[in-house]
């Protein structure tokens, strides 16, 4: 019987420490959160110091919403200088009475400044705290990137959250690169060049409204500079990464739109007779008619030849825009050198010092087959009738 | 820690059973011993039943010349005044005179009464007080002859009972509609309709030094396994206590984990069900006086297969047998997920979901476990008073309940939405598995407090908790968890689907020894072979 009773005992104990111990230390309630839906971080006048402005909502607006009538904005815009990010949202306790909970923001905006002196610093926080995620994207500002989360957002009432869903919706034309935190980290300590989206603001009816505008080409963490939409398209043809969007292609004296429905590429390292290294890069692609100009029969498999042989053209021509402006920038934007490092790592480890030299004078061959594989729902064009 | 609850659960029984011991002997009283003598025993009959008004004593006289004296002695109400006139009382009266009786009476001459006098079935000789007290209290009549050294339990029970009607507790869409009723005789009845193989056993038993009810274990004798038998008939009468009310008494008896949370033997109402278990080698337990059959053992999974299972094609049952497992976890865990995901984990909510709820959680005075816990206590308060509020003032309290939680509570900024639509899951999906309510409930509270406590953590904590004392749970010397632990891949068949009937050809392997086949072909192969010919 004494023994049944230390032992329940001790047993009570056991649970009572578990109960207590363990704690409720990282236990807050819904209403004590300041969710954190955007980042911007920017240079100031003073050097290593950085501003932070962080969107934070304000749920109690978002929930009027519908039920109309409230003008009042659905967040506040934190500012706050300081030298770390961390002791800079320590900072906005002063300000607001919840705690800043960053675990679903979704995106970092750089300022062009800051971006072009190195991001690196502001970047270790975000890997090392438990609450952010890596999956966050990362853009750069044109200008400032507090004056980002000033803008209207077109629908719903938060724009932190609408740039997130700006930067998910550019697969559809393929002509922004996307980089998420993830990516930036893994490709940081190889030789590749990441490209993120820039995001720029304008007026538009008295209200300010954000939208995405070219590429921001990152060596290593600094900005060395800009590709257009064209040139961005090109680099996703070689990344493989091209999975919808429209080319336009001229062809007996016409234009036709396709809708590209699949791409594959294959990037083939090889070194040639001289020692020197070639890479061969495949492109296969398929695509449908989506709308016409001119009268033409794009029906007739010798016209069809001829469009996808001006699609073939015109993809290898957006592919040399995007090299050259690589060379240019004497960023490896294509990866190649990290293509060397897996398939020849003893040839990388020769080369790797002096692969800035190397890449400029690295032979690229491209090869394109495109494939017209539909036309639509309308077989001849809607006004055959005035053919020529 | 749940060895530990064992071993201390058997050491209570052991105490209690030396107590009860003693007490038996004192509970047994001596009544005065059966004498050839009328008077006196109508008079110790008299005084056992602290001379009760129901009791009635017929004294007639009868045989040569009404030379004998005798008294029929019987309970107003328990019997059947019909059989007690023609059949007992006009015979002897009229007819006793050709087989010449007289005083004194010989002993053999009782057995020409019974033999040739009295047109009623069931006839049994007594010659003590105890079994005549028995016998007619139990709702015979007892035939004292003066002179005789036995007496005659004469069978004319007739009482009112209820008509075989529709299950409550467990309607179904398809399948028989008739329910067990109080009366042990139908219900045994009912199960004989259903099984009329010879080899279904009924074996009597009286339980209860108080109430003397009636049990009755039924079982297929070669189907059941004997050593299952064997240790149910030994549980039972080793059940010590004055009263048997209901089946749940029986059960509290005689189940294997008495602290568990979870129920060891299962019970229904339905004779279809109890045959099926019978079918599977298991053993039931009816009690007279409740319509409430166990059966034992039980198994884990059967909480989540319905009769209906078997009766309807196996697509659509077999995806209910899904969403019955989806059910249970939902009604068992909602709350604690709940509670975890926004106190804890908040980032595993999609973010505009997030900013919902924080925006209906605005304003809330209570921590979420405390809002959790208050719609979980009014629940249980407006379910309960459901049950038992009088019909007429049902619509009443749905009213308040429906109105003053649902839409008050959140209105007036106590409760927020998503706790409101989370307790209305939690509360409509236990009765999808309506069996493991009452351990549901319990779960879900101990679960929402590890939730509080500890977050995930705590729910796998509890999870884990729950499986190994259900791995360890045994129902009459049989695993709990089987045939998902120990593996049974055999049996597999009717546990998270339902298999088509003609695939289970055998019975659930361990409980039937004997007879193991149910059919002998696996596919309907002359429907097949139908198929194929060609019809001009």
């Amino acid at each position: 019987m004494k023994k049944i009773l230390n032992q329940s005992i001790k047993i009570l104990l056991i649970i009572s420490l578990l109960l207590t111990s363990c704690g409720c230390w990282s236990s807050r309630e819904l209403d004590k959160l300041g969710i954190v839906l955007g980042i911007g971080i920017d240079k100031t006048d003073k050097p290593d110091e950085i501003e932070i402005t962080a969107q934070i909502a304000k749920v109690s607006e978002l929930e009027a919403s519908s039920q109309g009538g409230s003008q009042t904005k659905a967040f506040i815009n934190l500012k706050a200088k300081g030298t770390d990010p961390l002791s800079i949202f320590r900072e906005f306790t002063h300000e607001i009475s919840r705690k800043t909970y960053t675990s679903h923001n979704e995106t970092i905006i750089f300022g062009k400044d800051l971006a072009k002196a190195g991001i690196h610093n502001s970047l270790d926080f975000f890997l090392r705290s438990h609450e952010t995620r890596l999956t966050v994207d990362i853009l750069v500002a044109k200008g400032k990137a507090s004056d980002i989360f000033e803008v209207e957002p077109r629908f719903g009432k938060l724009p932190a959250g609408e740039i997130a869903q700006l930067v998910e919706e550019q697969g559809n034309s393929s002509e922004s690169a996307k980089l998420t935190l993830m990516d930036f980290i893994s490709q940081f300590t190889g030789s590749k060049a990441m490209v993120a989206p820039i995001i720029e603001v304008r007026e538009e009816q008295n209200k300010k409204v954000a939208y995405i505008s070219k590429g921001a080409v990152f060596k290593k963490d600094k900005f060395v500079g800009e590709l257009d939409k064209r040139e961005t398209r090109g680099l996703l043809w070689v990344l493989g990464n091209v999975k919808s969007g429209v080319i336009m292609v001229e062809a007996m004296g016409e234009n036709a739109f396709l809708e590209i429905s699949k791409s594959k590429s294959d990037v083939e390292y090889k070194i040639d007779k001289d020692g020197n290294i070639l890479f061969n890069i495949k492109i296969i692609e398929k695509s449908t008619i989506t709308s016409q100009t001119g009268y033409a029969d794009f029906l007739k498999p010798e016209n069809v030849k001829l469009l996808e042989k001006s699609e073939e053209e015109e993809i290898k021509k957006e592919i040399e825009s995007a090299l050259s402006k690589a060379r240019e920038l004497d960023a490896d934007i294509f990866g190649f050198g990290e293509n060397i490092n897996q398939k020849d790592n003893k040839k990388w480890k020769t080369i790797k010092d002096n692969w800035e030299d190397q890449f400029k004078k690295l032979e690229v061959n491209v090869e394109v087959s495109a494939k017209i594989v539909g036309d639509g729902r309308i077989a001849k064009p809607f006004n055959l009738e005035k053919e020529k | 820690m749940f060895k530990f609850v064992q071993k201390k659960l058997h050491f209570w029984n052991f105490k209690n059973q030396h107590k009860n011991n003693d007490k038996d002997s004192i509970n047994n009283q001596n009544y005065a011993n059966y004498t050839k003598t009328l008077g006196e025993n109508i008079k110790n009959i008299k005084s056992a039943l602290g001379n009760s008004n129901d009791l009635i004593v017929r004294e007639f006289s009868f045989g040569y010349k009404q030379s004998i004296k005798a008294a029929l002695i019987f309970i107003d109400g328990l019997t059947n005044t019909t059989v007690i006139n023609d059949n007992i009382i006009e015979p002897l009266m009229y007819g006793s005179e050709i087989l010449n009786l007289e005083q004194p009476l010989k002993n053999s001459k009782i057995d020409d009464i019974k033999k040739a006098m009295l047109s009623v079935s069931d006839i049994r000789n007594v010659n003590t007080l105890n079994d005549i007290l028995d016998g007619f209290l139990s709702g015979d009549a007892a035939l004292i002859i003066d002179g005789a050294n036995e007496a005659l339990i004469i069978s004319c029970k007739g009482w009112e009972k209820r008509a075989v009607s529709e299950p409550t507790t467990e309607a179904v869409i398809r399948g028989p509609r008739e329910a067990f009723t109080e009366n042990l005789r139908t219900s045994t009845a009912l199960l004989r309709r259903k099984i009329k193989s010879p080899a279904l056993t009924t074996e009597m038993m009286v339980l209860g030094k108080k109430t003397k009810t009636n049990i009755c274990i039924a079982y297929i004798r070669d189907v059941a396994n004997k050593e299952l038998i064997e240790e149910v008939r030994k549980r039972l009468k080793d059940i010590n206590t004055d009263a048997i009310l209901e089946s749940g008494y029986i059960e509290q008896f005689i189940e294997d984990a008495p602290f568990s949370i979870f129920s060891t033997m299962a019970y229904t109402e339905k004779p279809d069900v109890v045959a099926a278990k019978l079918l599977e080698g298991r053993v039931a337990i009816i009690v007279d006086g409740t319509p409430f059959v166990l059966t034992a053992p039980m198994f884990f999974i059967e909480s989540f297969q319905t009769s209906e299972d078997y009766y309807s094609r196996t697509y659509f049952m077999s995806m209910l047998r899904i969403v019955r497992f989806i059910a249970y976890f939902l009604t068992v865990l909602s709350p604690a997920l709940y509670v975890a995901v926004t106190t804890f984990h908040q980032e595993l909510i999609p973010t505009s979901l997030l900013l919902t709820m924080a925006a209906a959680r605005e304003g809330i005075p209570f921590p979420a476990v405390v809002e959790v816990g208050i719609m979980i206590m009014i629940f249980e308060i407006l379910r309960e008073a459901g049950v038992r509020l009088p019909r007429p003032v049902g619509q009443a309290i749905s009213i308040v309940g429906a109105l003053v939680v649902g839409q008050s509570a959140v209105s007036a900024g106590l409760i927020g939405e998503p706790v409101v639509i989370v307790i209305a899951l939690t509360s409509v999906a236990i009765f999808v598995v309506p069996n493991q309510a009452d351990a549901a409930a319990v779960m879900r509270v101990i679960f929402l407090i590890l939730a509080a406590v500890m977050g995930g953590i705590g729910i796998t904590i509890g999870l884990l908790a729950t499986l190994i004392h259900l791995a360890s749970l045994k129902s009459f010397g049989f695993y709990y968890l089987s045939p998902i632990a120990p593996f049974q891949i055999r049996d597999l068949k009717d546990t998270i689907i339902r298999a088509p009937l003609w695939t289970m050809r055998k019975r659930p392997s361990g409980l039937a020894r004997n007879d193991k086949t149910r059919q002998s072909t696996s596919t309907p192969k002359s429907n097949t072979a139908d198929k194929n010919k060609k019809v001009h």
